[in-house]
């Protein structure tokens, strides 16, 4: 794909390679060619939207930068279109407008930095909270990040339309996790139509690592975006700072990194399971996968030092070798494993009132899961192709072998299974990790982490791919970090979803695409009377959050 | 022995909730509450003052009808050999009341400006439109069969024949759904719509209905063990084996609970649909003489 | 077999391998502060006062994330994460821990000088005892940073004088 583009528009743009597949175009003059080559790059098949970085560079480049990264998940390579927007003129041409998976990213850079996409269809806030001044832009450089400006409430919701009347989920529900609030136009039990308000676990996070961590400080502040995938945040961020720095770490910490992260995955498609139970009433699935789910957390106790955050990832590597007297442990606990999980899966299947409210509910097309660019279990369920485990490799994935379950149907049921294929796939893989692992460091030596040196990494958490975005700084710190997590865009796909279903399917619905809001939301608390910003975790369920 | 049945009818039900609760939770590998918890539940919150979201009459008085309603249900099933409340055609006034409980939870759920409640009454509404006719064509075989209009008369002449047959098996499914056990519990799903029409009440008002929730589970499961027991026993004996088959049937409905989901509200209906049609097959049988 | 535990009744006791609240051995700390560098949510901070000639190393546990760093860098291993998990408290005062050590003070000007007595100490015995014979480390080492500097210029003037006879 690169060289075909580079074909096309090359003259135009000055390139700027970051890795073997991923390179960076900039472009000088002729801001109109900018969405000729969106399309361009969107019209080919297996391409989506990777993530978009807005940037304050007025210190270093004299105006604010705004990147949108590509991915071609067959052909292995990223592509990374950035824009300069000066600052009299803060406007640049919208890409929401042609591709609905834009439309998040392009409001999030008009509320954090203030620059305006011209065309853009929904630009309401999404982020900022409703009593946020106008004008202020927390991500700007000269907004202090322990500021706490006041201000007027106010939000403008969509109203109903036709006789249909608002039935609000959220944003205290028994269904969700965490706040969102979910506001579905219904007629009788049908929604017509929704209209979702979230953000409001937004910490902050990235203008708190601009602010005054190092490099290894941001590491734990990464894991604690989520309490469910946390760790695959910290390895994304880690990696995405190792290819910055060209670091190559040592081969046992790719393996111990690889366990780690399949230990995460197997806890959080069984809870999953579990609250789909739950939420459609069939309360004994529910106990039962979690009985299930406590022997692994019981593993990750052993091995890492806690259930949840395990803070064992830093950049270079891996702070502690864990497999000394542990390797038994996880190959005694895969045992037992498998033969639960069997059983689970055969209890569930079997239970017809179960799969009856799982069939046919939620249905997301091929196309529509293409257009706003879903990922993870979502995306697989309804067709698409993609597991960045596969198509992007990292830590030890290219050296171990797994098949990526796809499913065509696209409702609740197929996510279900793809779920599940994955908690069997994530035991095997396991096995081999643990039998192949080399010896040897666990950490790699390195000298000073370069000033002004970007990298951009994904990895695949139990939601979907997580990627990071780090632009390195001076005196060992972060200039800009970008956290972009798979429910960012499978929220948005969820008002396609629930329409023409009943209010009772809603919160099984929402559930299905497991979110995360916590992942998405990125939320930080300023305390105003010490001025000290406190980072608040949220636990997953406790979801994921 | 009916007084003593009918003064204790309505102080078991939160009691058999709590073993149900226990059994349940066996199911699921933990220990689950003490079998008081229900009843500790209760007696909190009719300790409690509700809170009032509206001034309606309707929104206070409905968990005191529902209440009354359930009690007379209960007070009219036979307890050993007869019932307190006994007269001809007391079938009716038990479809009275059984209905007036439904009327009261949906008067009361409307009341309120909240789209929970009004989702939970809509669906409570529309699974009486189907359950209450099917309990009326159920219990109408019985009556055809042995030429009575009152409970107590109706089972102690019931004598064994195909639509029997037929109706006892269709009156052990009614009685199941009309429980409110979960495949069923539709109008009062906790996870989908925040419990619906119980979702305004607190305090004592909410105490007084799930009293009456579970007042009148116990009503419907007593009535098919009555049917079961009485063309076959007699006074105490008649009592005891009451009791027997509905602690049997009790607990195997709750077990039978745990191992299944709730149903979406169309998937109800269409069960109580079909059940309609066979029970009215099963009417043009027994009037054939079968 | 129901699984349920009868905990707080019953107690609970975390695995070998936990990371629980950190705790300081007051005896073995000598004020470095390497563990106030390293820390993500400043739950180790360090209080120097030039006037008493104190160094207090605050811990808050409240704020402590557990993830074990200050124990990773601590060239004296003094503090480590306990296998207790049960923080909870009334007042915010129990979770805070403070160790405070003496400043050392400079042979020269007899100010306080910006590292501990015990931190000296342990340097001094790190040192190969031939290197501290040769260097006259002990006369060079307590000194603070004017008195060093000046030190420095006048050994490097007297060795020129040296040189150039």
């Amino acid at each position: 794909m690169i060289r075909e583009f580079e074909e096309k528009f090359g003259p135009t743009l000055e390139k700027k390679v970051i890795a073997k597949n991923k390179v960076l175009y900039t472009l000088m003059v002729r801001r109109e060619d900018f969405i000729n080559m969106t399309k361009y790059i969107l019209n080919r098949p297996n391409t989506r939207l990777f993530t978009m970085v807005g940037m304050d560079e007025r210190n270093t480049e004299e105006s604010f930068s705004v990147t949108y990264w590509f991915l071609d998940w067959k052909a292995q390579e990223v592509i990374g279109i950035r824009l300069y927007v000066p600052e009299e003129e803060p406007s640049f041409p919208s890409v929401g407008a042609i591709h609905k998976g834009a439309i998040w990213f392009e409001r999030e850079v008009q509320d954090l930095l203030g620059l305006e996409a011209e065309g853009l269809p929904d630009p309401r806030r999404l982020i900022l909270p409703d009593d946020w001044p106008e004008g202020v832009y927390p991500l700007r450089e000269d907004f202090q990040y322990y500021h706490s400006p006041m201000g007027t409430r106010n939000y403008p919701y969509r109203e109903p339309k036709n006789n249909s009347t608002v039935h609000p989920m959220g944003p205290y529900h028994v269904a969700l996790d965490e706040p969102a609030h979910f506001r579905l136009f219904v007629k009788g039990e049908e929604i017509v139509d929704v209209d979702y308000r979230g953000f409001y676990s937004h910490r902050g996070i990235e203008k708190l690592a601009r602010g005054r961590l190092n490099y290894n400080q941001v590491i734990f502040i990464a894991e604690r975006v989520c309490g469910i995938c946390g760790f695959a945040h910290s390895i994304a961020y880690a990696q995405a700072v190792e290819e910055a720095a060209k670091i190559e770490i040592p081969d046992r910490a790719r393996y111990i990194r690889t366990i780690l992260l399949e230990i995460e995955r197997l806890h959080s498609h069984l809870l999953w399971i579990g609250v789909a139970a739950h939420l459609t009433g069939f309360d004994t699935g529910f106990m039962r996968s979690w009985l299930i789910r406590e022997k692994v957390m019981e593993l990750a106790e052993r091995l890492t030092g806690n259930r949840k955050t395990y803070g064992l990832a830093l950049v270079g590597g891996v702070r502690r070798d864990l497999l000394d007297y542990r390797k038994s442990l996880i190959l005694e606990t895969i045992n037992k494993l498998r033969g639960e999980v069997n059983e689970l899966v055969d209890m569930l299947l079997a239970t017809k009132s179960f799969i009856k409210r799982c069939e046919g509910i939620g249905v997301l097309s091929k196309e529509k899961a293409r257009e706003w660019d879903t990922a993870g279990p979502l995306a697989r369920a309804s067709g698409i192709d993609y597991d960045t485990r596969r198509d992007l490799p990292y830590a030890a994935y290219d050296e171990l072998s797994f098949n990526v379950p796809v499913y065509k149907e696209g409702d609740v049921l197929a996510r279900a299974l793809v779920r599940i294929d994955e908690v069997k796939e994530s035991i095997s893989l396991l096995e081999q990790a643990v039998d192949a692992i080399p010896g040897g460091p666990v950490m790699a030596e390195f000298n000073e982490i370069p000033s002004w040196r970007e990298g951009i990494s994904a990895v695949e958490a139990p939601r979907g791919e997580n990627t990071h975005y780090v632009m390195t700084g001076e005196i060992n710190r972060i200039y800009r970090w970008r956290v972009k997590a798979p429910t960012y865009n499978n929220l948005q796909a969820v008002s396609d979803m629930l329409r023409g279903y009943t209010i009772g399917d809603a919160p099984l619905i929402v559930a299905s695409i497991d979110p995360c809001y916590s992942c998405t939301e990125r939320v930080q608390v300023v305390d105003i009377e010490s001025g000290k910003a406190k980072v608040i975790s949220f636990g997953g369920m406790g979801t994921c959050p | 022995m009916e007084l003593l049945g009918a003064i204790v009818a309505p102080f078991l039900p939160p009691l058999l909730d709590g073993v149900a609760r226990k059994v349940k939770a066996l199911i699921q590998n933990r220990m689950g509450p003490s079998i008081f918890q229900t009843w500790y539940d209760i007696i909190t919150l009719l300790s409690m003052e509700p809170t009032l979201p509206t001034g309606s009459l309707a929104f206070r008085l409905a968990p005191y009808i529902a209440l009354a309603s359930a009690l007379c249900m209960a007070f009219m099933l036979p307890y050993g050999s007869n019932s307190i409340i006994n007269f001809g055609g007391d079938l009716i006034a038990f479809i009275y009341v059984f209905t007036l409980f439904s009327a009261a939870l949906v008067f009361g759920a409307l009341s309120v400006e909240n789209s929970y409640s009004h989702a939970g009454a809509n669906r409570e509404l529309t699974l009486s439109l189907v359950f209450k006719p099917l309990f009326t064509i159920t219990i109408g075989i019985f009556a055809l069969k042995t030429g009575s209009l009152s409970i107590t008369q109706i089972a102690h002449s019931i004598s064994p024949s195909l639509s029997i047959v037929g109706a006892y098996l269709l009156l052990l499914y009614v009685a199941y759904v009309e429980a409110g056990f979960i495949p069923y519990d539709i109008a009062e799903a906790e996870t989908e719509i925040l419990e619906g029409p119980l979702s305004e009440y607190s305090g004592r008002l909410l105490g007084l209905l799930k009293w009456a929730l579970q007042i009148k589970r116990f009503a419907m499961i007593w009535l098919f063990a009555s049917f079961v027991t009485l063309p076959i026993a007699e006074g105490v004996f008649a009592f005891v084996l009451q009791m027997m088959v509905f602690l049997l049937a009790y607990l195997l409905m709750v077990t039978y609970e745990s191992l299944n989901a709730r149903y979406r509200l169309d998937q109800a209906m269409n069960q109580g649909m079909k059940g309609i049609v066979i029970g009215a097959v099963l009417t043009i049988i027994a009037w054939l003489g079968w | 077999m129901p699984i349920t535990k009868y905990y707080p009744f019953e107690p609970e006791q975390a695995p070998l391998e936990y990371r629980g609240v950190p705790e300081i051995n007051p005896h073995l700390c000598v004020g470095c502060g390497a563990c106030v560098n390293v820390c993500p949510p400043d739950a180790l901070i360090k209080i120097d006062d030039y006037e008493n000639g104190t160094r207090k190393i605050v811990l808050d546990i409240g704020r402590c994330i557990r993830c074990a760093r200050c124990e990773e860098v601590c060239p004296t291993r003094a503090i480590r994460l306990t296998r207790e998990f049960e923080a909870a408290s009334n007042d915010r005062i129990c979770h805070v821990e403070i160790v405070e050590l003496k400043l050392a003070k400079c042979r020269e000007c007899g100010k306080y000088v910006d590292y501990t007595e015990r931190q000296l100490q342990k340097v001094l015995s790190l040192i190969p005892p031939g290197i501290l014979e040769f260097d006259r480390i002990r006369e060079k080492l307590p000194l603070c940073r004017e008195c060093k500097r000046l030190l420095t210029v006048v050994n490097a003037t007297k060795f020129e004088e040296e040189m150039r006879e």
